[in-house]
C-alpha cells in the first residue's frame, strides 16, 4: 500500500537519514523523496516521504517510530487517506524559562497531546529573563486547545507567548 | 462646481496637516469639482470663525508663531461644542487627541455634530472605540455621514476600499501591523539587535515615540483600531476592553534573535478571528506579507470572494494622516445632490 508522510526536516546534513531510519527500521520500502524548499519555514525544509506499507498496522508502528525519533511529522497518508493531519507551530517565550520550571511547561505540553520537536533556549544571565523558541507539533482538531494551554501556562508562570501567525 | 464649508475642531499636527492640504491641493480640488471653505477653527481656549472663508496661509502662519489668537475671527472662550452648533457649516472635522477613556472630548464634539446635522469626518479613534454604534445610529438618524478613514493606518486607504472595491465581499478575518511606533522598535531589534530600551530611546529621538510611549508599546492603540475595524468592517459589537492585550516591553533581544534565527520577525499583531479580537506579539515568516519594517502599518483582509487583500502603507504622519480626511470630505460631498 502506498504511504506519504509530510515532515519537516531542519536544513543539516544527517537530518533526512534519521527521518527515514524508522520507515527502514520498520520494513517500509521508501520509493521517493521530495523536497519542498520553496515553502521552507522556521528554517525547516517541507519534505514528502512516499514509501510501501503492508497495511495499517505496519503505519502505525512507523508513525511511533518517526515521534520517538523525533521527527516533525504533520500530515500522513495511507493510499491517499488521511492518517494524521498536524499543524506545526513555533513559538517564542520570553521571561523567565528556566526558573519557571521549563521541563514542567514541556511536560504539560506533552501530556495534552503536543510533541514539541525543538526547545532552543537563550540566556543571557541567570537572573535576567530569557527566551525559548520551541515548535510544537499539534494534530489540527487540537490546536485551539493548545493556544489555550499555553496561555494559562503563560499566565501562571508570568511569561510572555509569541506564537506564529495563524495561516502562515 | 460643489461647495462645501468645513470645520476643523482641534488644531493639533493633523488638525494643520488638514489645513495645508486643504491650501495646497486647491486647484487639484476644484479640477474634481469641489470648492471647500474653511470657516473655523477651534482649539481649546478659543475659536476662528470667519463664514466667508478663512485665509489658510494666514492661518498657518499664526499658528506656526503660536498667535492663533491674533487672528481677526479669534473668539476668545468660545467653547468648540458651541462653534459646532452655531457656525453655518457642512463637514466638521474632528481631530482632537485620543483619549480611550472617555472618549472626549471627541464624543461630545462628534455627537454634537451630528445633532446639529452636520457632517462629521474624524481620525480620533477614542469615541469610535468606545461608542462606535451609538455614533452610527445618530448619524443615520440625522440623516448625516460620519467617516473615519483617518481612525485606523491613517494614509492607507482601508474602510473606503472596503466599501468601494470590496462592495460584496464579507470580511472573515482581519491581521495586520496597525501602530507604526511599535513596528519602528521591533524592526530596529530585529535589525540591530539592541534592546528595547535602546530603540524607544532611538524612536523618541527621531520623534517616532512620544514621551509617554504606553499608548503605542502597550497596544492600546492597536486595540483601539481593531475596535473600529471589527464593528466597522464585520458588523461585531466588540467593545475596546475585550480586546485581549500584551505589549512588546517585554520583549528582550534573546527572543527576537532566537525568532531571527528560525526565519521569523516578531511583530506586534492586531487580529481579528472567529471570536477572538487581539493585540499581542506574533512570529511572522520573513517572507510573509506582512513582515513590513520601519514604521510601516500592513493590513490582511480574508473576504469570501477576493481571498486575502493586503494593504501596506504609512500608517500616521500629519499630511498622510490629512490625507484620509481629505478623502472623506471629498466622498461626502461628492455624494451630495
Amino acid at each position: 500500500m502506498k504511504a506519504e508522510a509530510l515532515v519537516h526536516l531542519k536544513d543539516a546534513p544527517g537530518t533526512l537519514l534519521e527521518a527515514l531510519a524508522p520507515i527502514s527500521a520498520h520494513g517500509g520500502n521508501v520509493y521517493s523523496i521530495s523536497h519542498f524548499r520553496e515553502r521552507i519555514k522556521g528554517g525547516a525544509v517541507p519534505t514528502l516521504i512516499a514509501f510501501e506499507v503492508k497495511d495499517l498496522e505496519q503505519l502505525e508502528v512507523i508513525k511511533k517510530g518517526f515521534l520517538k525519533q523525533g521527527v516533525e511529522v504533520t500530515e500522513i497518508t495511507l493510499e491517499g487517506r488521511k492518517i494524521v493531519k498536524r499543524k506545526t507551530l513555533a513559538v517564542v517565550l520570553v521571561g523567565h524559562v528556566m526558573a519557571t520550571d521549563a521541563k514542567n511547561t514541556i511536560d504539560r505540553l506533552d501530556e495534552y497531546g503536543a510533541f514539541v520537536s525543538s526547545f532552543d533556549l537563550s540566556i543571557a544571565k541567570t537572573e535576567l529573563p530569557s527566551a525559548a523558541l520551541m515548535h510544537i507539533v499539534i494534530e489540527e482538531n487540537k490546536y485551539e486547545g493548545l493556544l489555550k494551554l499555553l496561555d494559562k501556562i503563560a499566565e501562571e508562570k508570568k511569561l510572555v507567548v509569541i506564537r506564529e501567525v495563524e495561516g502562515s | 462646481m460643489k461647495e462645501a464649508r468645513v470645520m476643523i475642531v482641534g488644531f493639533g499636527v493633523v488638525g494643520e496637516g488638514v489645513a495645508e492640504v486643504l491650501d495646497s491641493k486647491k486647484k487639484q480640488l476644484e479640477k474634481l469639482g469641489v470648492k471647500l471653505s474653511l470657516v473655523a477653527v477651534c482649539e481649546k481656549d478659543g475659536c476662528i470663525v470667519d463664514e466667508k472663508g478663512i485665509g489658510v496661509s494666514e492661518l498657518l502662519k499664526l499658528k506656526k508663531a503660536g498667535e492663533l489668537q491674533k487672528h481677526s475671527g479669534w473668539k476668545k472662550k468660545m467653547r468648540s461644542v458651541d462653534a459646532i452648533r452655531e457656525v453655518d457649516c457642512d463637514i466638521v472635522v474632528e481631530v482632537t487627541p485620543t483619549n480611550v477613556e472617555s472618549g472626549e472630548p471627541g464624543l461630545t464634539h462628534i455627537a454634537t455634530a451630528l445633532d446639529s446635522k452636520k457632517h462629521v469626518v474624524t481620525s480620533n479613534k477614542g469615541p469610535l472605540a468606545l461608542k462606535f454604534s451609538e455614533l452610527v445610529e445618530k448619524a443615520e438618524k440625522n440623516n448625516v455621514e460620519l467617516k473615519y478613514e483617518a481612525t485606523v493606518c491613517g494614509g492607507m486607504p482601508v474602510f473606503n476600499m472596503v466599501e468601494n472595491a470590496l462592495a460584496s465581499n464579507e470580511i472573515k478575518s482581519i491581521k495586520g501591523i496597525l501602530n507604526g511606533t511599535t513596528n519602528f522598535i521591533l524592526s530596529r531589534m530585529h535589525e540591530t539587535g539592541v534592546t528595547f530600551e535602546v530603540a524607544l530611546k532611538e524612536a523618541k529621538e527621531m520623534g517616532i515615540a512620544e514621551e509617554k510611549p504606553d499608548y503605542d508599546v502597550k497596544g492600546i492603540d492597536a486595540a483601539a483600531k481593531i475596535t473600529i475595524l471589527a464593528n466597522a468592517l464585520m458588523g461585531r459589537k466588540l467593545a475596546y476592553k475585550d480586546v485581549k492585550r500584551v505589549g512588546i516591553e517585554e520583549i528582550i533581544p534573546e527572543g527576537i534573535a532566537l525568532a531571527k534565527k528560525s526565519g521569523f520577525a516578531i511583530k506586534l499583531i492586531g487580529e481579528i478571528t472567529g471570536d477572538k479580537a487581539s493585540v499581542s506579539p506574533q512570529l511572522i515568516p520573513l517572507g510573509h506579507p506582512l513582515n513590513v519594517g520601519g514604521t510601516l502599518n500592513a493590513l490582511m483582509l480574508e473576504t469570501d470572494l477576493a481571498k486575502e487583500v493586503i494593504v501596506i502603507g504609512r500608517g500616521a504622519g500629519k499630511i498622510e494622516t490629512a490625507s484620509a480626511i481629505i478623502s472623506d470630505v471629498l466622498e461626502i460631498v461628492k455624494s451630495r445632490k
